[in-house]
């Protein structure tokens, strides 16, 4: 059993004039995975490694099973890391590379044989163990960085962007393979990643952050189908989701230049009447897969079309993504890879108001 | 292909004609004169290796030999010792390394006979006032028997070198990433566990080098000994280039000279590459 809890946790480094982290809450519970998510600069790295007790906390306090460790040197609190750049020791065997820590706390030379051994076995390593790490290939490295983890039996397990230096396929192999350790391993874990994907299909919660300040946490559902602000439903998602100016105006919403008339279904339009939105600005966000350019679909809602001039069409094998413009707006489209487009031309596509989204356009932060 | 290899001795021309000029040609002309009884000037006939044996029987280069080894056992270990200490000092992060690290690289940039003669001062002037003053005795007397002109040089050789030692050791020691050292101490390593088992190993290149640099420079040293106590007293503290030195140009004895140049060179190279030799075969493969 191990719980971390993040207290009003901020970081300003020594020489800079701002903080890097400002007021992280977060309880983390046993066996929890979760994935720290956002921009680079955004303070996520600086706050995993916080954690780790790589870098000093400025304020609030960091309890592990209810203790404070702020002042716990990283190797008192009983903690695994797996770093970006793989960070293994390149004069010394995988072997070597992941006695290491056991070693150094003084295991029988038995116990680190069998523990080296066994997360060789569930890595696949066992062939490479008298290697250098130089004699190694990208994925093998990350793979002992891994291993140097697993062999450690830490209850709590840091991953700092384990897979941005992998290649696309390896890094999707990876991803299922970090996936299916967690399962099997138990442990907590906290992951750090600028991949969305990554976060999405990872995590049992997300932490969005961005300058220094966490944005939303929650499920990827939750993330996903109600970002609390314009930031977290840009990020979260690829294609990323569209926004548009608009007016509330009756029923209905314009965008500003009047391309488009969208009829807005009856629950929300009372949320945003209740909150006085009627004839104000606001921000519309609609997914990509939210719109459709299906026959059956424009003839069903007539009052959720727009006409839009497809200027970039991608086909993607399953589906196409078609980069459009209506007035001044650019958004993009995931339909059929029937519905293909030629680019240039008009088409009226569908858009689904029972999947939208609504936000302030002062504070962005969510409406509806 | 011929235009590469016109090209090719082109560029090798200059640095091989001055190592042919300055190096091989001297050095082979020397291996000459040491079978011969040359004066400087002219010689008459062969003497074999008369020459080399009676180095055997000259007592003054045998203790010099000796006093050389021992001097370059001593600063070896000191300046490497120090001169890593000195790297892992000002390599932490503190306010005033980068000023401590051209402060302790300074003595380098001061010639060895200048410095010579500013220790020379130091141990029979300024120690002796600090002998009365304070009442510490041992800092009467320095150069003035074996043993203190002996510690003498060796503070000057390590005071002049160790800065340049310290600067080979920073370059090494920050290549080492970040990452590497907080994962060991991730792994639950001490300080001193992280240098032992990571720091150290990581830079035994410059081990390998400082090594190399020193030895040759601990029995190549010549201006500190003659600025510092030419030799005495009574040549007690005359080491192996100085002693090479006074056979040619006061004992006017070239030949014999050269004979314990060609020894002297065959010393130094024999020992730098056997060193050179192990520890290339320690390092890792970054």
């Amino acid at each position: 059993m191990v719980e971390l809890n993040l207290e009003h946790i901020y970081k300003k480094y020594d020489n800079a004039d701002d903080y890097s982290v400002t007021d992280f809450n977060l309880d983390i519970k046993d066996r929890e995975f979760i994935v720290f998510v956002g921009p680079s600069g955004c303070g996520k790295s600086t706050t995993l490694r916080m954690i780790a007790g790589l870098e000093d906390i400025t304020k609030g306090d960091l309890k592990i099973d209810g203790k404070i460790v702020n002042d716990e040197a990283p190797k008192d609190r009983d903690i695994a890391m797996v770093f970006q750049n793989y960070a293994l020791y390149p004069h010394m065997t995988v072997y070597d590379n992941m006695a290491f820590g056991l070693k150094l706390r003084k295991y029988s030379k038995e116990k680190i044989d069998k523990q080296v051994h066994h997360a060789a076995d569930i890595l696949g390593l066992e062939e490479y163990l008298d290697r250098k790490p130089a004699a190694l290939s990208g994925g093998q490295r990350q793979r002992v960085a891994l291993g140097r983890a697993i062999v450690r039996d830490a209850p709590i397990f840091l991953m700092d962007e384990p897979l941005s230096n992998l290649d696309a396929k390896l890094r999707v192999a990876m991803r299922a393979q970090i996936a299916k350790l967690h399962q099997d391993l138990e442990t907590t874990t906290i992951y750090v990643t600028h991949d969305q994907t990554e976060a999405m299909t990872m995590a049992d919660r997300i932490v969005v952050m961005k300058d220094g300040e966490v944005q939303q946490i929650g499920t990827p559902q939750e993330v996903y189908d109600s970002p609390t602000n314009v930031f977290v439903g840009g990020f979260i998602g690829a294609p990323a989701m569209n926004f548009f100016n608009v007016t509330l105006d009756g029923e209905y919403i314009f965008d500003e230049g009047k391309n488009f008339r969208l009829k807005v279904p009856e629950g929300c339009l009372k949320v945003l009447r209740d909150k006085r939105y009627d004839k104000q600005k606001l921000v519309f966000g609609i997914r990509p897969e939210d719109m459709h350019t299906e026959q059956a679909f424009i003839e069903t809602f007539p009052e959720s079309l727009v006409k839009a001039t497809v200027s970039v069409s991608e086909l993607l094998g399953a589906e196409s993504q078609l980069y459009s413009k209506v007035g001044e707006t650019e958004f993009v489209c995931k339909v059929d890879a029937r519905d293909f487009v030629k680019p240039g031309s008009e088409v009226t596509m569908g858009v689904d108001l029972n999947k939208a989204h609504f936000f302030d356009p002062e504070s962005e932060k969510a409406v509806y | 292909m011929k235009n590469k290899s016109t090209s090719f001795w082109l560029f090798l021309a200059p640095t091989l004609m001055a190592l042919l000029l300055v190096v091989f040609i001297p050095a082979l002309v020397g291996l000459f004169y040491s079978f011969t009884n040359w004066d400087g000037l002219s010689f008459t006939n062969f003497v074999g290796w008369n020459n080399y044996l009676s180095l055997m029987s000259d007592k003054d280069f045998i203790s010099a030999f000796w006093f050389t080894v021992k001097f370059v056992v001593v600063t070896v270990i000191l300046l490497n010792v120090i001169g890593l200490g000195l790297a892992l000092l000002v390599t932490q992060k503190f306010k005033g390394n980068n000023f401590l690290k051209t402060v302790f690289f300074m003595p380098n940039l001061i010639g060895g006979l200048i410095l010579g003669f500013i220790w020379q001062f130091i141990f029979t002037e300024v120690f002796p006032a600090l002998a009365n003053n304070l009442g510490l005795n041992f800092l009467n007397g320095w150069l003035t028997n074996q043993a203190t002109g002996f510690w003498g040089l060796v503070i000057v050789t390590v005071w002049q070198m160790g800065g340049y030692i310290m600067i080979i050791y920073i370059a090494y020691l920050q290549n080492i990433p970040d990452e590497i050292i907080e994962a060991a101490k991730i792994d639950g390593a001490s300080a001193w566990q992280r240098f032992v088992n990571i720091t150290f190993p990581m830079i035994a290149p410059a081990f390998t080098v400082c090594m190399f640099l020193t030895l040759s420079n601990g029995f190549k040293i010549y201006d500190q000994n003659l600025s510092l106590t030419n030799g005495g007293p009574y040549k007690s503290t005359q080491m192996l280039a100085l002693n090479i030195v006074n056979t040619a140009y006061t004992e006017n004895d070239f030949a014999r000279a050269e004979a314990k140049a060609i020894i002297f060179f065959i010393i130094v190279a024999s020992i730098a590459l056997i060193q050179v030799y192990y520890n290339k075969k320690k390092e890792v493969d970054l």
